[in-house]
């Protein structure tokens, strides 16, 4: 059970992880710090997962992306791009309707 | 740097993402990895007090995974030959398609030891080996191709409640269940015009002339078929038992193709030198295309006789 337990986790998670990482790069960061502001807030995701999703939220347009060389370190910085922004707030929506939903199957079902 | 400077584990394992990786954005997206990944290593250096070294960097690549998995992510959307939608069916076709020729490949090898049948090098252990192969490889390109155009068309978009099957009422009328027993009726009569030996070695594909048993075999079907279609004039629903008796008459012209293939289709132009080489060239096809066709045939009756089961 607990292999399929992981597995329902991580698909549940998967969607969130959007959401996060939009929210997340409100302000620009780059891979590694954003890792960190998701760690600090309790979403702890493995680099192998978050930089790849990260590149796909770039080709889909919801980031936008420069290198640049700040304090002798070359890096990548992503910011929600205006796109990025719209996208956030509808799947924001649609999350809290969501929430909405199981609170009440959840309170009906006690 | 020349072939023995020993490159670090943080290098070799960038160098395989990268070989995984699409041309596009290849080199931006190692180039971001090799950033982040030696930044993490040195901010773990800096809060432990220990340097960078290979073990370091070995532990810290195992939490990234494999390289074709990390690359894999870098893909996208996931991929595959044959989607779930339609993978029943291409498991079931594979099944049947590879059951056929194990029948046909045995009967052949039987034959040879019982019959003392020449059959020339058809009946070496490869032939198994080599069969199985060519099965599952047209298959699969049918299948992937099927799922393209699907994709293209939006099959799955367009559906329509509608036309969807009544599992106990699939045949229109008893009329038409009448036309298709004169039909078949019919049919058998212009196959008995072609005077054809009824041996076993006609069936077997052991007498040099490929008509002959192509026609020997449409003749079992159709013998099979006749009384299906007659007893539906007086009852136009599916049993399952008539499902079932349809799906064999449909794998026995199959296999009667197989048979073919692997026997004595390239023997037609022997048989009728009048027959331009291309002619004699395209039966290969018309066999695979027949082959095809009754296999899809009977997945078609498989699928009622498995909504018959379910509305029971």
């Amino acid at each position: 059970m607990s292999e399929k337990l992981e597995a329902m986790r991580l698909e549940l998670r998967r969607g969130i992880l959007i959401l996060a990482v939009l929210n997340a790069l409100k302000q620009e960061q780059y891979g590694y710090s954003l890792r960190k502001a998701l760690q600090a807030v309790d979403i702890d995701i493995e680099e192998g997962t978050l930089y790849p999703l990260v590149r796909r939220l770039e080709s889909y347009g919801l980031l936008d992306s420069r290198w640049s060389s700040e304090e002798g370190r070359k890096r990548r910085y992503y910011q929600t791009s205006p796109k990025g922004i719209e996208t956030l707030l509808a799947l924001q929506t649609d999350w809290q309707q969501l929430n909405k939903s199981l609170a009440k199957i959840s309170e009906a079902n006690k | 740097m020349n072939f023995l400077t020993k490159k670090s584990p943080l290098d070799r394992y960038i160098a395989d993402v990268k070989s995984y990786l699409p041309a596009k954005n290849r080199a931006d997206i190692v180039e971001e990895l090799r950033v982040n990944l030696a930044e993490k290593l040195a901010n773990r250096a800096e809060d432990s007090g220990v340097e960078v070294s290979e073990e370091s960097e070995i532990e810290l690549l195992s939490e990234f995974g494999h390289p074709l998995r990390l690359a894999a992510q870098y893909q996208g959307e996931e991929r595959s030959l044959v989607g779930p939608t339609l993978y029943p069916f291409y498991r079931m076709s594979v099944l049947v398609s590879l059951v056929i020729s194990t029948c046909v490949m045995l009967s052949i090898s039987l034959a040879e030891i019982f019959f003392r049948v020449e059959l020339g090098d058809v009946s070496s252990p490869w032939m198994f080996v080599n069969t199985y192969i060519y099965i599952i490889g047209v298959i699969t390109a049918g299948y992937v191709l099927t799922e393209r155009l699907m994709e293209r068309h939006n099959y799955l978009d367009s559906w329509e409640p509608n036309a969807m099957e009544q599992p106990d009422n699939a045949l229109a009328s008893a009329w038409g269940a009448l036309v298709a027993c004169i039909a078949a009726i019919t049919w058998l009569v212009i196959l008995n015009l072609l005077s054809i030996e009824h041996s076993l070695e006609t069936l077997l594909g052991q007498n040099q002339n490929p008509i002959y048993t192509l026609v020997f075999w449409m003749k079992i079907e159709t013998v099979i078929l006749i009384p299906q279609y007659f007893y539906l004039v007086f009852n136009q629903t599916w049993s399952r038992n008539r499902l079932q008796l349809r799906i064999g008459s449909e794998l026995i012209l199959s296999l009667g193709c197989v048979v073919i293939l692997f026997n004595n289709a390239g023997s037609l132009g022997l048989n009728y030198p009048d027959v331009p080489q291309s002619l004699a060239s395209a039966f290969y096809y018309v066999l695979w295309g027949m082959i095809i066709a009754t296999t899809l045939s009977a997945i078609s009756y498989w699928r009622k006789l498995r909504l018959l089961e379910i509305s029971d």
